[in-house]
């Protein structure tokens, strides 16, 4: 037979439809939209002792935001997620990896890590309080320890999910147990890392308001619990719709990273619900 | 071919404890073959044979219960032993069912990465990792992640790796098991091209007899569990092969028929 051997070369895989700029998914969203808004003036109206309607709360957003006040409620809150987020989840990350070096510390540290994630941190805010003080610190570590739990477990989770064929294929080309750890197993748990950051971070910044809420000087939770003190509910309103964009936002900004981190992924691989 | 094989077992066991029984359940014994210096050698056994069993000891995954494996003369691997690092510190390749890329490599950091923790990755390898992208027509998908691939640029890309890195004896487990009988049959020809040109030792595992007999010089056979050598079979079918018009081959017929009997 001749030297010359015809290849197959497949096509790649046709590119996945993208499915964001689809006029009747906005359509419908800005209705479900406009319902709710609807739905949230009508209980306004009903019982407007309790609940503030959209446009006196809107106007309060943006009076905080004329004042200036804004900038330094939502950077204290913000500081806090972040700080207790890059603490708790860099424990989370690390320590799986620190964990699975030896399957007999593995199986020691288990039933107590499966105990401990049952605890209700934030019951635990106020002796974190009375130990750290009403400042940023008390609330940093609430939110280190409120995040840590979620990113170990996914870690550890992402760490095991590992096929032991890729591990030995690796182990064959002469990687030792560091090399290993380094490239099959930190690698194969990104996207359950990134995935636990983001299921993390809205729980950091809930963390964060109910520190603020106990006691504090500065922040979104110590706005809306101010406000509430003083009767005045549409500040508490305020104060929640504040919350929800930090969150939107502050997610917005993570997925960037997370597509960032994950581009060697199928574009439809990433997706993640909380 | 020299007289030493490069790779040999010698009445190589292995037994699983059989936890309801409270006995020893032995799923290879007494096996003993050797592999000669730039041989292609089929094996083919019935499945649930020990086959995977056999290429884990082989590679150095997994140590025997009785017997030993020599490489170059060399005692590998031994009950007595403390075992090898796995593949015997590059000696021996091994290349298994499923592609196993590193799916967040592109396909040349993929093919390189062997290379690259093995301290080995210089100007020299580089160019001969362009040259086997080439040659199994990857050229332009260098870049291309994994999942941008289909199953044979996958697998073509599996079988360079352990290439780029020339292991003396190569281990492979019925590599082309999932792929569809058209690039089967092309990967199965730049296979055959690329041993021709390098002559690496190859046992290549499968349980499919044609392919068996288009790729090796020899074919052995495997017993039912416990598994050890029932038959061998010299392929006296001339290279280059065709592989498919193989069946056209006069002595095809005899040695199929042979090697059906066995298995």
């Amino acid at each position: 037979m001749s030297q010359s051997i015809s290849h197959i070369v497949p096509e790649i895989a046709e590119p996945q439809l993208r499915r964001s700029v689809m006029p009747w998914l906005a359509l419908a969203r800005g209705g479900v939209a406009i319902g709710l808004l609807l739905m949230w003036e009508a209980f306004a109206r009903w019982v407007p002792d309790l609940i503030a309607g959209p446009l006196p709360t809107l106007l309060r957003v943006m009076d905080l935001v004329r004042t200036g006040e804004i900038v330094s409620m939502v950077w204290a809150t913000t500081l806090e997620a972040i700080g207790g987020l890059l603490i708790g989840a860099g424990l989370g990350v690390v320590l799986p990896f620190v964990v699975q070096m030896s399957p007999r510390l593995s199986a020691v540290i288990e039933p107590f890590a499966k105990t401990t994630v049952g605890i209700p941190k934030l019951a635990l805010s106020p002796i974190l309080i009375m130990w750290f003080g009403i400042g940023l610190t008390s609330k940093i570590v609430l939110v280190a320890l409120m995040t840590f739990f979620l990113v170990f477990v996914a870690t550890f989770v992402g760490i095991r999910s590992v096929g032991p064929n890729l591990i030995r294929t690796v182990a064959i080309f002469g990687a030792g147990k560091l090399e290993i750890a380094r490239e099959v197993l930190w690698n194969s748990s990104q996207p359950f890392v990134w995935a636990a950051l983001r299921a993390a971070l809205p729980w950091a910044i809930n963390a964060a308001l109910v520190g603020e809420f106990l006691s504090a000087e500065n922040g979104i939770g110590y706005y809306i619990h101010h406000s509430y003190n003083l009767a005045d509910i549409t500040g508490v309103y305020a104060g929640m719709v504040i919350t929800a964009a930090l969150v939107l936002l502050a997610d917005a900004v993570l997925r960037l990273f997370q597509r960032r981190a994950l581009a060697w992924r199928p574009d439809n691989a990433d997706q993640t619900l909380h | 071919m020299t007289c030493e094989p490069v790779l040999e077992a010698r009445y190589l066991g292995r037994f699983f404890s059989d936890r309801a029984t409270q006995s020893e359940r032995w799923i290879i014994k007494g096996l003993s073959f050797a592999l000669h210096e730039g041989e292609f050698v089929t094996l083919v056994g019935p499945s649930g044979s020990g086959k995977s069993t056999l290429l884990n000891l082989l590679a150095q995954i997994d140590r025997p219960s009785a017997g030993e494996i020599r490489l170059h003369g060399e005692v590998i691997s031994a009950p007595s032993r403390p075992g090898q690092s796995a593949g015997a510190n590059g000696r021996i390749g091994y290349i298994m069912q499923d592609d196993n890329l590193l799916p967040w490599r592109t396909l040349r950091a993929n093919v390189e990465y062997p290379l690259q923790i093995q301290g080995r990755l210089d100007a020299s390898f580089r160019k001969r990792v362009d040259e086997l992208i080439a040659a199994v027509g990857l050229n332009g998908f260098e870049n291309h992640y994994p999942h941008e691939l289909s199953g044979g640029m996958r697998k073509r890309a599996s079988i360079i790796r352990t290439l780029a890195y020339d292991p003396p004896v190569i281990l492979m487990d019925e590599p082309f098991g999932a792929l569809d009988a058209e690039s089967r049959l092309h990967i199965q020809e730049d296979l055959v091209r690329l041993w021709e040109l390098g002559r690496k030792t190859i046992l290549f595992v499968t349980h499919d007899i044609t392919e068996a007999i288009a790729l090796g010089d020899r074919t052995l056979t495997l017993t039912k569990s416990p598994a050890c050598i029932r038959g061998e079979h010299l392929i006296d079918i001339s290279r280059p092969r065709s592989v498919d018009s193989l069946v056209t081959e006069p002595n095809y017929p005899g040695i199929f028929s042979r090697i059906r009997a066995e298995v």
